[in-house]
């Protein structure tokens, strides 16, 4: 099989490469580190949790498992880790550290501390509470930096896109490096509600879209600013492949806001930044969000943004049922049931085999499980995995 | 029902606050019981925003902006009937089981089940099967509802079940579950009797739990 490059990339996103697709890393097929750490107890090579490895570009665990390259511009602080990858951690704890948009960061610290949990406040200023050994499960949220006009307008100083720090320092360097790659480029935009659900917590922010709309709209033009401003100036020395919101506003039974809200709230801001991306020559606009959101997808199409994942099986999304109700109009990426993929091998071997080869015939699949690989998934099934997929592409299988 | 009550329930579904205290206020001044103005204004109210919810017409602003509305207008209620207003329909165990810290969901079941008439003893999240069986003890409960965000997690609630079956009071104490990998089928496979897609089919289990009624 050849190379896995931008053209062939764009092509199977465009559905004119049937029964050709990506086995990618980064973005679709990803691991939770406490899924790597015990994969290494399982007998993965130690380098699977090397803190020294760059996971920014290829990472121990790509290479591998022999995913295709891909690059996300993840040292362009313009997203949910702001450059960090998902290993950098509050200092001396186990605890994730997420940024979230915010730059220069806040200085995270440990708050509290007893035999099972930690508290901590990361570099969002967000509070939570952890369980040391599972801290990368989601965490209760204590305080969030967000609470009224006075908090937002001191917070909304760190979302300034002129911030040196939210670029790399040798720019020219940074730019030719990655200019030189013949692999699929992407880039985080943000989001209009994962955000403002992190820096204002769930409940509160439920109430202010009737409290304070003024406030929410604030909050999604700030991020509207950023998001076009660093887009700009990415854009014009880095041809992007394609781009990724993180929204996460969904859960079992549907999304978490009406589809009037985000046709009032969230469209005319999507739209005027992915005007600006498409007109950089960007095609392919992706959208991250768990749960059901089939009732947003019609909204998303109308704006551009129609590449999907995780696809989350649990909560009744269907790639093989959203093929057939949009066709070529929509490109998928994920939507392999982690239930059945953690089971035991002849439930993994349905699972895919009931999906990925129809939807490969008709283009535009990415397979990926429906979330970040969890910690109950066996290292000897995961390869399994991705040979089963190899073989359905036609490649050669891996020595595990 | 009167003109009056069915405007209570109206501004409890919309959401509104401040009419709601304002029309408990005005229904009190005009004679009705108090306990009238809750079974037949507040909680309809609350009952219709839940249709709502069902039908795709109300999402999780419009529950949270009611419950608020339906909390200011039970403040107006005498002390003595707030107080005892959790108490009509059951107790329910709310808890995320061990392993698990996730809230947002829970708090949901909490705020619709207490608006409904259940009590909640909410244990908060990384409950162990001892913790929730003690307060299942202390509580005298009827249903323990557990919830869950994460496949590895699930497997407590198996442990859950079984110590309520140790301690000998399964007899007595239903188990409904919940949360982001949770299905029916999964809820039959463990031997849990109820089960919740979200805050508004969790009242409607819970009801159907403290009824006696076996899920077909």
């Amino acid at each position: 099989m050849t190379r896995f490059t931008k053209d062939r990339f764009r092509e199977i996103c465009r559905g004119q490469r049937l029964g050709d697709f990506g086995i990618l890393g980064n973005g679709f097929n990803f691991f939770w580190p406490e899924t790597l750490s015990a994969w290494v107890l399982q007998g993965a090579p130690q380098s699977f949790i090397d803190p020294q490895q760059d996971y920014r570009t290829r990472s121990a665990v790509d290479e591998f498992f022999q995913f295709d390259e891909s690059r996300s511009l993840a040292e362009i602080q313009s997203g949910l880790d702001a450059g960090q990858s998902m290993f950098e951690y509050v200092p001396g704890t186990s605890a994730p550290n997420f940024s979230a948009l915010v730059c220069p960061p806040f200085n995270p610290e440990v708050m509290e501390e007893d035999e099972k949990s930690i508290v901590v406040r990361n570099s969002a200023d967000i509070t939570e509470r952890l369980l040391k050994e599972k801290a990368f499960n989601m965490p209760t949220w204590l305080e969030h930096p967000v609470r009224d006009w006075t908090t937002w307008v001191e917070f909304k100083k760190r979302l300034d896109p002129a911030t040196p720090e939210r670029y790399p320092a040798d720019w020219s360097a940074y730019v030719a490096s990655v200019n030189a790659l013949d692999c699929p480029v992407s880039m985080e935009v943000g989001g209009f509600f994962g955000y403002l659900n992190m820096w204002v917590g769930t409940e509160n922010l439920m109430l202010l879209f009737y409290d304070e709309p003024s406030l929410v709209e604030d909050m999604m033009d700030a991020i509207l600013h950023l998001e076009m401003e660093m887009v700009k100036r990415v854009t014009t020395n880095i041809p992007l492949d394609y781009v990724w919101y993180w929204e996460d506003m969904a859960y079992k039974g549907g999304p978490m806001i009406s589809p009037e809200m985000v046709r009032k709230f969230m469209l005319p801001r999507y739209s005027r930044l992915n005007e600006l991306i498409r007109d950089s020559g960007c095609e392919f606009i992706y959208l991250d969000s768990d749960g059901d959101v089939e009732q947003l997808i019609p909204l998303w199409l109308d704006v551009d943004i129609r590449f999907f994942w995780p696809l989350e099986c649990a909560a009744g999304m269907d790639p093989l049922a959203l093929r057939k109700k949009y066709g070529k109009d929509i490109i998928l990426a994920g939507g392999l049931d982690k239930r059945e993929l953690m089971r035991d091998k002849a439930s993994l071997k349905r699972e895919v085999m009931s999906k990925v080869p129809s939807l490969v015939q008709t283009g535009a699949y990415f397979p990926s499980f429906d979330h970040i690989v969890p910690i109950d998934m066996p290292f000897e099934n995961f390869c399994y995995y991705v040979n089963l997929l190899r073989e359905i592409r036609g490649d050669e299988a891996l020595d595990f | 029902m009167s003109a009056r009550l069915e405007a209570v329930a109206a501004v409890v579904r919309d959401g509104d606050e401040r009419r709601t205290a304002n029309l408990v206020k005005e229904a009190l001044a005009e004679g009705f019981g108090p306990s009238v103005i809750l079974a037949k204004g507040l909680i309809p109210g609350l009952q219709q925003l839940g249709e709502l919810f069902k039908d795709g017409q109300a999402f999780l602003p419009e529950i949270l902006i009611s419950v608020r509305a339906f909390r200011a207008g039970l403040q107006e209620l005498p002390p003595e009937l707030r107080d005892n207003i959790d108490t009509q329909k059951g107790t329910v165990i709310l808890g995320s089981v061990e392993g698990d810290l996730h809230d947002i969901g829970r708090n949901l079941v909490g705020m619709m089940l207490a608006g409904n008439g259940f009590h909640v003893v909410d244990l908060g999240g990384d409950v162990s099967a001892e913790t929730f069986v003690g307060a299942a003890r202390e509580h005298e409960a009827d249903i323990v509802a557990l919830s869950s965000l994460l496949t590895t997690t699930l497997p407590a609630f198996g442990r859950v079940i079984q110590s309520l079956e140790v301690a000998g009071l399964r007899e007595r104490v239903r188990v409904m579950v919940g949360g982001a990998p949770v299905s029916r089928a999964l809820a039959n496979e463990i031997g849990a009797e109820g089960f919740a897609e979200d805050c508004i089919a969790a009242v409607e289990e819970a009801e159907r739990l403290v009824a006696g009624k076996v899920h077909v």
